[in-house]
């Protein structure tokens, strides 16, 4: 036993005996006991009087639900968790079409879209969740700008009207959500964009379509992308993330069943260990994960918000390597398969 | 629109605020979880008590949720602000407790409040003679003490919490536990009932 870590032990004692060492320095202490009587004599001791401590009540009033509560009961929430993320995407992109010039809406910004027709496209595709959520005026058949905006007609509503109706519909839709209240219209199924899916992953889409064309109107403008807050960045990721196993264990039957661990980095990422396929499917033994893939949440969005190149986009693989090139692929293509930010097709009637 | 963005130096955190003023939950909920350890932490520090600490925790965040307009993020950071407030209550905390201590040594007998009378009935004496040697414990080695055992923390993030190098949270511990062993041996205490 050396000099260095008899003192390095001694030094742990108390934090070892109140179970407060991280796995590796607890390891060193066990170590260290076995060998030299007079640390042994003090832990032992030290733990006597840290067992003790468990004759104290552990009034712990302080939790995360506990804090969230009480401000919550002094001031409802007016804005529901589940449009919380759509609500904030689209008050930035207002705010963002609020500063562009008159002459900016005609600008080609992405798929040969203007700023005119993205937002007469996120008003369409807001109004046909709108309908189905009876948000009075909405009208998927009709919407503002229907017909008048077309690439090259010029003669267009004026980018306020565009803005305004669009904006509008968008708080009517959010305080449809809030009316509503609970869980049951939140489950509730809608179509939208060839999909039967519940409203909260329906406003889960909706907001990440109207970042993602945020973020295209910016990168037109040259202006630094301006990614979700972390919290909304979590849940859309865990949406793309589920949705993503969930299209590879389709498109690729064999993986069915096979869990994939998806390790998401940055602020708003995660890890999601799922198996491939569609929701229900039995997980294969082993309950390993068969691959890993890590990469950054953002660059993980811009690659289901087809982006990003899944050939150029950094991750690391561990585990099954195709698998997860097969996934990745599956990701760039989602975007185009299932219109997740829609670019050249699912364009408003009248804009085809 | 370049030079507008640029222009506003905590684009997410004027978003933050924004939410708040809004009342939109997860905001509140994204709030707590980025500042909830710099809350406690300097709550700790400041009033010497974990269980103080929550209510502070408590109070600053049903404060910023309340009030979200009082924040201004052209005059400095969310961080800063939430410092500010968090030292507020925590000095309102420990003036209240020394005025509390002071009318207490004029005039109540009983030293423990009747909230501790109740407890005290259930309590075994045992339980009793440990929570008075706790109470007599150096408060930075109580307030290590309790963050360890109570919250479940590593000495690491015991450090963290109180601001301390790591060297001087294991000491703490360890100083600590030493003087409780010390006063409970000699109240012939050693083992649980």
């Amino acid at each position: 036993v050396s000099v260095t870590d008899h003192q390095y032990v001694a030094g742990l004692l108390g934090a070892w005996a109140l179970g407060a060492c991280p796995p590796r320095d607890a390891a060193v202490v066990t170590a260290h006991l076995a060998g030299c009587p007079a640390c042994r004599a003090e832990a032992t001791r030290l733990r006597r009087a840290a067992g003790l401590l468990g004759t104290q009540p552990a009034h712990r009033h302080g939790s995360r639900q506990a804090v969230l509560r009480a401000a919550l009961a002094r001031r409802p929430a007016a804005i529901p968790a589940a449009a919380a993320p759509y609500a904030a995407q689209v008050r930035r992109l207002d705010e963002l079409l609020a500063s562009l010039p008159p002459r900016d809406w005609d600008r080609a910004v992405v798929h040969g879209w203007s700023v005119a027709e993205m937002v007469a496209h996120l008003h369409w595709l807001d109004a046909v969740l709108a309908a189905q959520l009876a948000v009075a005026g909405a009208d998927p058949a009709d919407p503002a700008g229907s017909g008048r905006a077309g690439p090259g007609s010029g003669g267009g509503p004026a980018p306020e009207e565009l803005r305004t109706a669009w904006r509008a519909q968008a708080a009517a839709l959010v305080d449809a959500v809030r009316t509503a209240g609970g869980t049951a219209l939140l489950d509730q199924p809608v179509e939208l964009a060839g999909q039967t899916l519940p409203v909260r992953a329906a406003l889960l889409q909706r907001a990440f379509e109207t970042w993602i064309h945020g973020d295209d109107i910016r990168l037109a403008l040259t202006v630094q992308p301006f990614p979700p807050a972390p919290e909304h960045l979590f849940v859309l990721a865990a949406a793309g993330v589920r949705l993503l196993v969930h299209a590879a264990g389709v498109r690729y039957p064999a993986y069915a069943g096979r869990t994939v661990e998806v390790a998401l980095s940055g602020d708003g990422g995660g890890t999601w260990t799922l198996p491939l396929g569609p929701a229900g499917v039995p997980p294969r033994a082993p309950a390993r994960a068969a691959a890993t893939v890590r990469l950054d949440v953002l660059e993980f969005c811009y690659l289901l918000g087809g982006r990003r190149d899944p050939d150029r986009v950094p991750y690391r693989a561990t585990g099954d390597r195709r698998l997860v090139r097969d996934l990745l692929t599956v990701a760039a293509a989602l975007d185009r398969d299932q219109e997740i930010v829609g670019g050249g097709r699912g364009v408003p009637p009248g804009h085809g | 629109v370049q030079q507008q963005v640029q222009s506003v130096q905590h684009p997410a955190e004027e978003e933050l605020r924004l939410r708040l003023v809004e009342g939109d939950e997860t905001a509140l909920a994204g709030l707590y979880d980025r500042f909830r350890p710099m809350v406690y932490g300097l709550a700790a520090r400041v009033t010497g008590d974990w269980s103080a600490a929550e209510d502070v925790v408590q109070e600053v965040f049903a404060e910023m949720w309340l009030r979200p307009e009082a924040f201004d993020p052209r005059r400095g950071s969310l961080r800063t602000w939430l410092g500010t407030l968090t030292h507020r209550r925590s000095v309102d905390w420990v003036r209240r407790e020394e005025a509390r201590r002071r009318r207490q040594r004029v005039a109540v007998p009983d030293p423990r409040g009747s909230a501790d009378l109740e407890d005290r009935a259930v309590a075994s004496a045992v339980a009793e003679r440990v929570r008075v040697a706790v109470a007599a414990l150096p408060a930075a080695q109580r307030l290590a003490i309790q963050l360890a055992y109570f919250e479940g923390r590593t000495y690491r993030q015991v450090a963290e919490v109180l601001g301390v190098p790591e060297g001087t949270a294991k000491s703490r511990l360890r100083l600590g536990l030493q003087r409780l062993a010390l006063l409970l041996e000699a109240e012939g205490i050693t083992s649980c009932p």
